[in-house]
């Protein structure tokens, strides 16, 4: 007698299992395990006693003399978080709607614009750091046209500006392929009838458009949010993790946590701390934003 | 089999055919002894070390060694990550305020890392060890924990040096300067030759603070004036912005003022091409720099001086470090083949060979100086003093404007957005005295 195993009603179960239990092991066990790691003072090499500490990490965030880091930290996180989900949603979508128009080069274009997010944090960090590069970098060889010099990445008021540029670079082709699929899905029919109507371009963006795509609108802004509001890598390649004009609190936990803050060695314990604390940024913002674009989906 | 057992023997095979597809790949090792070392990566230091263990192995043929060369910015991370899956048979130890007990006057500041690795157990003891007799007593002695020396150094360095370009110097009619006043009228000379005076690698932020290691020091030149400024600060009867304090970085201020206006932006290898191909006049920057500069380019022609900040030229001295040292983690399996390599290390000839090929300052007595440090040799005073940053115990729960040195020369503009030395110092005693135990 043959037997179909994709027949039993254990195969799913199977099948969802395996994978399971690689995420439970790769991140919902170190995910619980932060939280209890944050309530103690774990030092960095193994071997070293661990002593409880209660919520004294978290005290110590708000409080004493890391407290302006930690607010800077939170402040630059907050900023960088906003403005990325902002302009980068607004840039795609224009991006995605000039590019959904038929063109022989539509393909080019759209491939074009995907690019960078092919290319990888590290080769974008490495390739715009040298762009910008003080000594002999075109963007000096620019501004140097107008008399002055900037030390872009190294410049307080500049930093973070142009990491939110390059992060924006690096993920318009990806939002924008989100958006233009949802644009595809569009009926003619729609924009014919709202042209019948009277409607004009906007009126047609604004009515016919944005309702009709608002789910891919909720997936790219969440992805924005919580992928910002987590961001690392990038501003670890462009300006290093110690420059406090970048600072945000994913680098702030690195910088903590593998002792290049000075002082006198790299407390875990506290780095886990800045994890939870983040943790629960991200999560109180993207339900508050997923609530709200649901809702709004529905209204639509 | 049953319909229901069968789809679950296939996942336990495929588990169990994961599982020891897992396992198969950490094992298979030779008879041969494997050690690891893992180090920073400073390449006039590699080679040398690369060329040594050349040796040592063809003397130990039972013996592989495998040097492991970070670059900087990973280095904290990958040392924690290889200690942490016991891939490491010799790594770095720690030097300065970190390397030995905190002092009674520290209060609730926690003991560094290495200290509570030293107490619980996980680096080898190499009290004992013959090797350690070749190295200056001083050294070994300022290393020791409780009578035990844990580690084995292997150069001294100074860190508030200026390297300068003696051709650009002869070009612009001006001498090597030795006080404060010499130096302004030097540095304005060269930048209205238009040249640039100093090249600093401000992105990677260090560099920068040598500047600040080196103010501290010509204004605090000597040991005891330095030990109660740490002290002082620690009882909090002396502050981060008491007038002199404020000074010290007020002179980091006006070198800032000469340096490369975009330096905030530059890393360190770019700063030091910059000197090295002549576009800048001078660079500060530690000994170790010496012989990558004449590697970048060999027809250099330069001068080195301490960086005189002081008004009274006696005031500016060398200030210095025990440079990285190597221990030996208790978790090994190799420990008698670590303990081999750093014995052949430590040898008479192998570590001159050494520090001739690495231009370091040998932590050995009777060791011939690197033809690299040739300019070097007129500052030495044959005394070694500590530079600041290896006598101040900074305090973790201080914030960034404090830094490893007190004096905030990060967040003084342009590197930080902090205007003028009395902010930067307003801002740093105000995190100091945040962070200090209640």
């Amino acid at each position: 007698m043959r037997h179909n195993i994709f027949g039993s009603s254990l195969a799913p179960r199977i099948g969802f299992a395996v994978p399971f239990a690689f995420i439970a092991f790769f991140s919902l066990i170190p995910a619980v395990a932060t939280v209890v790691l944050s309530l103690t003072d774990l030092s960095s090499e193994p071997g070293i006693p661990v002593n409880w500490v209660g919520l004294s990490n978290y005290v110590q965030f708000f409080t004493g003399g890391n407290r302006n880091d930690s607010m800077a930290a939170l402040r630059n996180t907050l900023i960088f978080a906003l403005v990325v989900s902002v302009v980068l949603n607004v840039v795609a979508l224009a991006v995605a709607i000039l590019l959904n128009r038929r063109s022989r080069f539509a393909v080019f274009t759209r491939s074009v614009v995907f690019l960078p997010t092919v290319l990888g944090v590290t080769v974008v960090g490495l390739l715009w750091s040298l762009f910008f590069n003080p000594i002999g970098g075109p963007a000096q060889a620019v501004v140097e046209l107008f008399g002055v010099r900037s030390s872009f990445f190294g410049d307080p008021k500049l930093a973070l500006a142009l990491c939110i540029f390059v992060q924006i670079w690096m993920s318009v082709g990806y939002s924008a392929l989100i958006y233009t699929a949802g644009l595809q899905a569009v009926p003619g029919e729609l924009y014919e009838a709202a042209s019948i109507d009277g409607a004009n371009s906007w009126h047609r963006l604004r009515f016919v458009t944005i309702p009709m795509i608002a789910p891919s609108m909720t997936a790219n802004i969440l992805i924005a949010i919580i992928g910002s509001l987590q961001s690392f890598q990038l501003i670890y390649v462009l300006t290093g993790v110690l420059n406090p004009a970048t600072s945000v609190l994913s680098l702030l936990l690195f910088k903590i946590g593998f002792g290049l803050s000075g002082g006198t060695g790299q407390t875990q314990g506290f780095a886990s701390a800045i994890s939870i604390i983040q943790f629960a940024l991200v999560a109180v913002i993207a339900l508050i934003a997923y609530s709200y674009l649901r809702r709004r989906e529905n209204q639509l | 089999m049953s319909k229901r057992s069968l789809p679950i023997a296939l996942a336990a095979i495929l588990l169990g055919s994961v599982t020891v597809a897992g396992c198969s790949s950490s094992s298979g090792e030779g008879a041969a002894e494997k050690i690891n070392v893992v180090l920073h990566d400073n390449p006039p230091t590699n080679k040398a070390l690369i060329t040594m263990t050349k040796v040592f192995e063809k003397e130990n043929p039972s013996i592989t060694v495998k040097i492991s060369f970070i670059p900087i910015a990973d280095w904290a991370a990958t040392r924690t990550a290889r200690l942490s899956a016991k891939q490491v048979d010799i790594t770095e130890g720690v030097t300065g305020p970190g390397a030995t007990p905190l002092p009674d006057y520290v209060k609730g500041a926690p003991q560094s890392v290495w200290m509570k690795g030293v107490e619980a157990g996980n680096w080898v003891d190499l009290s004992g060890q013959k090797m350690l007799d070749n190295f200056i007593p001083t050294v070994i002695a300022a290393l020791k924990i409780e009578g035990k020396s844990y580690q084995v150094p292997t150069s001294l360095n100074y860190v508030n040096g200026v390297f300068y370009n003696k051709e650009i110097f002869a070009k612009v009619g001006v001498e090597v300067p030795k006080t404060w006043g010499s130096f302004k009228t030097v540095l304005a000379k060269i930048k209205a030759a238009k040249i640039i005076p100093i090249s600093a690698g401000g992105k990677d932020n260090w560099p920068v603070g040598l500047i600040a290691i080196g103010a501290a020091q010509s204004l605090y030149p000597t040991l005891a004036e330095q030990q109660a400024l740490d002290k002082g600060l620690w009882a909090n009867t002396v502050k981060l912005n008491d007038e002199k304090n404020v000074q010290v970085v007020d002179r980091v201020n006006t070198i800032y003022q000469y340096i490369d206006p975009s330096f905030a932006g530059v890393d360190y290898s770019t700063a030091q091409g910059q000197f090295a191909s002549g576009q800048a006049a001078m660079t500060v920057d530690g000994t170790w720099a010496a012989s990558q500069f004449l590697a970048t380019n060999p027809a250099l022609k330069m001068g080195f001086f301490p960086l005189p900040v002081s008004d009274t030229a006696a005031d500016n001295r060398l200030g210095g470090k025990i440079d990285f040292t190597f221990v030996v983690p208790s978790a090994t399996k190799h420990k008698a083949a670590a303990i081999k390599w750093l014995d052949f290390f430590s040898q008479k000839s192998n570590y001159a060979a050494f520090a001739t090929a690495g231009g370091i300052i040998p932590a050995q007595a009777d060791v011939a100086l690197s033809p690299a440090l040739e300019s070097v040799k007129p500052s030495l005073t044959g005394e070694f003093d500590l530079a600041w940053d290896q006598v101040f115990h900074s305090n973790a729960n201080a914030g960034s404007n404090v830094g490893p040195v007190g004096f905030n020369y990060s967040g003084l503009s342009p590197v930080g957005a902090l205007k003028g030395a009395q902010a930067a110092q307003d801002a740093a005693q105000t995190d100091w005295a945040a962070g200090l135990a209640k």
